[in-house]
């Protein structure tokens, strides 16, 4: 596959009478990247992936893919899980799976040995006999996933996916997410699930108020962060830092220090000012996770 | 992929899951048998003319007998004249309901009926004309009259009827085949209608809508949806009509061919397009409400003009040429039910027929513009119902 894969989202601006729901918002998702999609809710996510799908249509802007702009025939080839999930409730999961695919465009036969072959990945393939509503609801997004992928989509939008899953589930949704971006699809998911987001995506993105607040690895994001150490010492004094050169206290209550470093600052250095006071319980390079910097954007 | 193929992959599916129904299927078996069974059962319980047959026993001398069989075909009540060895009998076999009528000839002459309550007036006229008629005929041939001259002399005074506006002799059959095609055309509207509108809310409200406008366009839906629907209509309508023309030409029941040939085959075709203007309707009604228990809110003013329909088409049966069904019937979409009525009723002509059916077509597509537009406003937008001066004002 080529970069003719990325998704463009190209200053998209919609506004629900006064509300504005998305402001000039840019943003690509790269072939073979799997990128998170977070924020708050009302934010503007789903009112993004809506309009990449053409459910919406954006007041301004456009989306495009490899370049060209999103239109009904490409539509076509992106697999879509909305946030409100939808499925015929009466209809058996193997004949509307076989439906969704052939309305993207995949001939009768391939559409039947394409949903045995996601229903077996997915741990339903017993129950395709079966109606939609006599599912469980795990089971229900099993299915919902398995119409997002069925059609062996060249995109993946998919909004809210791990929501109401299993941690079994979870793996498996993981697991095909991984093994998608891995033949060059691009993958974009929503999720409040942080540390997971963290954990699957090369990329993540924070919207607020239908802003991009922050884009790029989770490293990238960290950037402005300069890094913090945890000390514990408890014989040590509210200033026992305070000479070391390129290092400032942040907080010290009950003998634990947090410390934060200029770039360069010695770590041995300090360690050593730290173990002149007495013991040293804990001695620790703290990163910020994703979450940590979701709460600081959104908070800002 | 074309248009053609996602409106036929949506009929599709909307066909396959109707027929596939259960009670669809089930409720349609037992109709179909009621309608054959019904007109076999007509066809058996007045066709023969045993059952219109008086039964009269005539006790004791049987002279009498050509004179009642004679009188009967003369006053228009056959009659079957049975010889009862005496009175007694006579009275029993009345009693039990096994005679209409004894005749007990008295030596006199005169003669005495015996009926269990009260004797019908034709079958009376009957007995009269027979006794009255022996004792002529004795009273004449004693006096020395020959009798088969004179019947011979009078047989010429016959008055004969002409007839300026004869009666339709088919009258009968037009306004049966009036009154089914009616009542087919209304059920059919109605119900598939609904099924339009029931299947927009199902998609609606499970928000399988959503990710089949990531597929389609609003319009491919709509028009798969409305073909799919009326295509099972449209098969259950031919099955109904063939079960019901074919048991009826079969038992004789039904006479006209070639009327009933051509109700039929209008009703099929005025089926299409009275479905098809009421279809788009039922379809933008329904894409105005987000809940099941909503829809009926906003299908009542339809449900209101089919009905508006189906009662000018009864009131129109058994006057089928009055001014009021000439006039509605070119009016859309009273013409879908009337001139199938009028078709059958056989007072139309090529004119009125291609001329309303002209107009039924052009105001049902413009309609569908209409209709086809609140529905893509309407179909994802969830919570309040749309109501339908929103609707048509936007």
């Amino acid at each position: 596959m080529t970069d003719s894969h990325t998704l463009t989202i190209d200053r998209i601006s919609k506004r629900y009478g006064d509300v504005v729901a998305l402001d000039d918002l840019s943003f690509e998702v790269r072939q073979g990247e799997i990128f998170g999609f977070v924020g708050s809710n009302g934010a503007g996510k789903t009112t993004t992936m809506r309009i990449a799908l053409g459910v919406l249509s954006a007041d301004s802007g456009e989306v495009r893919l490899g370049g060209r702009p999103v239109d009904l025939d490409v539509r076509r080839t992106i697999g879509y899980m909305p946030e409100e999930r939808g499925l015929y409730p009466k209809m058996k999961v193997g004949a509307q799976l076989s439906y969704l695919a052939e309305l993207h465009g995949l001939s009768r036969a391939e559409a039947r040995s394409a949903v045995t072959r996601w229903t077996e990945r997915l741990g339903i393939a017993e129950r395709v006999g079966d109606t939609v509503d006599s599912l469980s609801l795990g089971n229900q997004q099993r299915v919902q996933l398995a119409a997002a992928l069925v059609h062996d989509p060249a995109v993946l939008v998919l909004d809210e996916p791990f929501s109401g899953l299993d941690p079994v589930a979870v793996d498996v949704m993981s697991d095909v997410l991984i093994e998608k971006a891995r033949t060059g699809v691009p993958v974009i998911f929503s999720s409040h699930q942080l540390d997971l987001v963290q954990r699957l995506c090369d990329r993540v993105g924070i919207i607020k108020h239908g802003k991009m607040r922050a884009i790029g690895t989770v490293d990238e994001l960290r950037g402005g962060e300069s890094a913090q150490l945890v000390v514990h010492a408890p014989g040590a004094t509210a200033d026992w830092a305070r000479h070391l050169a390129g290092v400032s206290t942040v907080s010290h209550s009950d003998g634990r220090t947090v410390l934060t470093l200029d770039p360069g600052a010695d770590d041995q250095e300090i360690l050593a000012a730290a173990m002149k006071t007495g013991p040293v319980h804990e001695f620790s390079l703290h990163r910020p996770s994703l979450t940590e910097l979701f709460r600081e954007v959104v908070a800002a | 992929m074309n248009t053609a193929r996602a409106v036929r992959l949506v009929a599709r599916r909307e066909f396959l899951t109707q027929v596939r129904k259960k009670s669809f299927l089930i409720s349609n078996v037992v109709i179909l048998i009621a309608i054959v069974g019904g007109i076999v059962g007509y066809s058996i319980f007045s066709g023969g003319d045993d059952a219109d047959r008086a039964a009269i026993g005539l006790v004791g001398d049987q002279s009498l007998s050509p004179a009642l069989v004679a009188a009967g075909e003369q006053v228009g009540t056959s009659v079957e004249v049975s010889e009862i060895p005496d009175e007694q009998t006579a009275r029993d076999r009345v009693g039990s309901g096994d005679l209409d009528v004894a005749l007990i000839p008295n030596p006199d002459g005169s003669a005495t009926a015996v009926t269990e309550s009260e004797i019908d007036a034709g079958l009376r006229t009957v007995v009269d004309i027979a006794v009255t008629g022996q004792a002529q005929q004795r009273a004449l041939t004693a006096q020395g009259v020959d009798v088969e001259q004179l019947s011979a002399d009078m047989g010429a005074a016959v008055v004969t009827v002409e007839t300026i506006d004869p009666p339709d002799p088919e009258e009968g059959q037009r306004i049966a085949m009036s009154i089914a095609a009616v009542t087919l055309l209304y059920m059919q509207i109605l119900g598939f209608g609904m099924y339009v509108a029931m299947g927009v809310v199902e998609e609606k409200s499970s928000r399988v809508v959503e990710l089949l406008l990531s597929t389609l366009r609003p319009l491919q839906l709509l028009w798969g949806k409305v073909i799919g629907i009326g295509a099972v209509g449209l098969v259950q309508l031919a099955a109904y009509g063939v079960a019901g023309v074919g048991a009826g030409l079969a038992t004789g029941v039904l006479t006209v061919t070639g009327t009933a040939l051509g109700v039929f085959a209008g009703t099929l075709g005025w089926f299409v397009l009275g479905f098809t203007f009421f279809a788009v309707l039922y379809a933008a009604a329904g894409s105005m409400v987000s809940r099941q228990e909503d829809v009926n809110s906003t299908t009542m003013p339809l449900m209101l003009l089919i009905m508006a329909m189906f009662f000018s088409a009864f009131s129109a049966v058994g006057n089928p040429d009055g001014t009021l069904s000439n006039v509605l019937s070119w009016i859309p979409p009273f013409s879908a039910i009337l001139m199938p009525l009028r078709m059958a009723a056989g007072v139309t002509g090529p004119v009125q027929v291609i001329g309303t059916i002209a107009l039924m077509t052009v105001v049902t597509v413009a309609l569908s513009l209409v209709a086809a537009k609140i529905y893509q406003r309407s179909i994802l937008r969830v919570g309040k119902t749309v109501s339908w001066r929103e609707a048509f004002g936007r």
